[in-house]
């Protein structure tokens, strides 16, 4: 610019002539101007910068709220397949793997969330498989050998499993039939044939009413002992 | 200078009842996932098994104490793989034993018509004539002679 008094140029953001030291008051007037715009420009971008945090958490909690809302859709019609016809644990029942039904079951806890037949086929397995385990252990070649207390004990677990006694999933039901069946008949010719229960003795061990004793269990292992020492004594 | 209102602030009450309502539905997203998971077999609780150390299971196998053989197995839910695949060999010869006896005398006595008592001793013949584990084969064979005891 040029300076109104001695007419030489200058910059115009200088506050004064640098040839006559007189005052610019354009220049004044310019750098007021621009600390204005520029403490203007600080708080807008600071009030901004506020108003802007809040309004990104409302467009993400909106987008979220959508997200969520789209996968308990999603899971809603997944689920509608997964009825009891449809689950891991019906897959282990049609396949017959009982075991690994009652594991499964037995460590989610499931047991009243599926089909009452379903459990009892879970629970009755593992029973059924303690019969066998303590008919291996128990149940010498040598009657000699046996144990009452202990023979009791698989007496005992082969009766619950005959009169299906497995608490509130006792009873009879349809989808189990080949299972009661199959364990009957095993049990049946271990009674029969190892344990030589006689008639007497079968009415007892399959009568539902019966109230069990240990000492009643124990006294007829014993009785049992002894006819078949004398039979195989023979 | 920017549009004051392009960054809106949004309605405190309307912004507080929507993040709870985002924290319930997630609640639900989290447990529905966790069922579907379980319901799919995808999610296992696995029981706690014992070292794979055979030492402690020798005793009962080689006294032939294969019922207690079977429960510790069972307890411990152990897998029938390389290290305990020859104690799960013998626990099943000994299963279709106790099958076989039990049929067998109960047909003897009349009291069962079926085959069953057959079918169990021509598969513990069959496990006798090849075991998976050939140390197996002369504990097997014992098993076959107790049988005609």
């Amino acid at each position: 610019m040029e300076c109104k008094n001695c007419g030489a140029s200058y910059k115009l953001s200088k506050l004064r002539c640098p040839y006559c030291e007189s005052e610019n008051l354009i220049g004044k007037m310019l750098l007021l101007k621009r600390s204005e715009t520029i403490k203007q420009y600080e708080r807008e971008q600071k009030e901004a910068k506020v108003r802007y945090i809040p309004y990104v958490a409302s467009k993400l909690v909106n987008t979220m709220l959508l997200f969520s809302l789209l996968m308990i859709v999603i899971l809603g019609v997944l689920f509608t397949g997964f009825n009891g016809e449809n689950s891991y644990a019906s897959k282990l029942y049609n396949e017959g793997r009982y075991m690994e039904l009652h594991d499964y079951m037995s460590s989610f806890d499931m047991f009243q969330d599926l089909p009452k037949y379903m459990s009892q086929a879970a629970l009755l397995a593992y029973d059924y498989n303690e019969f066998l385990s303590h008919r291996m252990a128990y149940v010498d070649d040598d009657p000699n050998n046996w144990d009452p207390t202990y023979i009791s004990l698989a007496m005992k677990e082969a009766m619950d499993i005959y009169i299906l006694e497995v608490g509130v999933y006792s009873g009879e039901f349809r989808q189990n039939e080949e299972m009661y069946k199959e364990y009957r008949e095993r049990i049946m010719a271990f009674w029969r044939g190892t344990m030589l229960c006689d008639d007497e003795d079968i009415a007892f061990l399959t009568e539902p009413e019966n109230f069990w004793h240990q000492s009643h269990m124990t006294e007829m292992a014993e009785k049992l002992k002894e006819r078949r020492i004398e039979k195989d004594g023979k | 200078m920017e549009n004051k209102n392009t960054y809106r602030s949004p309605k405190p009450l309307g912004f507080i009842l929507r993040v709870l309502l985002l924290a319930f539905n997630m609640f639900l997203v989290i447990a529905g996932c966790f069922s579907a998971a379980k319901n799919m077999g995808l999610i296992k609780f696995r029981k706690f098994s014992s070292a794979e150390d055979r030492t402690f299971y020798d005793s009962y196998y080689y006294k032939g104490q294969y019922g207690s053989l079977r429960d510790l197995f069972y307890l411990h839910n152990l897998p029938d793989n390389e290290v305990y695949g020859k104690f799960w060999e013998m626990i099943r010869a000994a299963e279709h034993k106790n099958a076989y006896d039990d049929f067998s005398r109960a047909k003897e006595l009349g009291y069962y018509e079926g085959d069953k008592a057959e079918t169990e001793l021509s598969l513990l013949e069959e496990m006798a004539a090849e075991p998976v584990y050939p140390e197996n084969k002369e504990k097997i064979n014992a098993l076959l002679v107790e049988k005609g005891e």
